[in-house]
């Protein structure tokens, strides 16, 4: 099976709560979808069914929280959703 | 990696007559990996139907459409990679698309009989050739 990797084209799109990243991943089935977040870094890999494979790895900025991180496959198009964590930690402050 | 199919038929829309030679050499065009604008529409001919598929990622099949009027086949979709409401854009590669093509049906092919099928944003739609126009085994008796 041929293993040609292909670059993919995203859109990344932001607003107060997330960051979206879209992609074109036609001819790819769910289960040959693999996102995966680690160490900041977002990579999605997809197999297609004539064996093509698209591939982007991505730094991801450092107020996404990698916990909530979800993607959905609709149309041949991938939706990746990082959420910004939004709650501010309180820092407790002793005294000396 | 070509950019470019052979001039293909089908990209202008004017498909001609399929050849009418039942044993017609099976002509598969080149798949070409160049992104939209130019969803690419890919003819198989086989002895009993003719295939053809087309990339359409982002169409759901609501908005596809897909009729048959005489020996006309009429496909369109289109494709709009915008940013979604209230999201702000950071980066765009993608780009949105228009498909539309107008085919002629050979006369081998069953215009009734024509099924189509959308999965993982790939567009299949077969045609059956009429029973006639298939490649008939001829017994020899001994």
């Amino acid at each position: 099976m041929s293993q040609k990797k292909m670059p993919l084209a995203v859109d990344v799109y932001e607003n107060d709560s997330e960051l979206l990243v879209v992609a074109d991943v036609p001819n790819v089935s769910q289960d040959k979808l693999d996102a995966r977040i680690e160490n900041q870094s977002l990579s999605v890999t997809a197999t297609r069914a004539d064996g093509l494979v698209y591939e982007r790895t991505f730094r991801v900025p450092s107020e996404v929280d990698a916990a909530r991180v979800t993607a959905t496959l609709k149309d041949g198009v991938v939706s990746v959703k990082l959420p910004k964590t939004r709650v501010a930690r309180q820092i407790p402050v002793s005294a000396t | 990696m070509l950019l470019f199919t052979r001039p293909s038929r089908t990209r202008n829309g004017a498909f001609g007559r399929f050849p009418p030679d039942p044993f017609a050499m099976l002509e598969r065009f080149e798949r070409q990996l160049a992104a939209p604008p130019w969803p690419e529409l890919v003819m198989r001919e086989e002895p009993d139907k003719v295939t053809l598929t087309v990339e359409l990622p982002g169409v759901p099949a609501s908005d596809l459409e897909i009729s048959v009027k005489e020996r006309t086949l009429h496909l369109a979709a289109k494709a709009i990679a915008a940013a979604p409401e209230g999201y702000e854009t950071r980066r765009k590669e993608r780009v949105g698309y228009t498909f539309s093509r107008d085919l002629t049906l050979g006369d081998q092919v069953d215009a009734s009989a024509i099924s189509a099928s959308l999965k993982d944003g790939v567009l299949t739609l077969t045609l059956p050739k009429r029973p006639e126009a298939q490649p008939k085994k001829i017994a020899i008796s001994t």
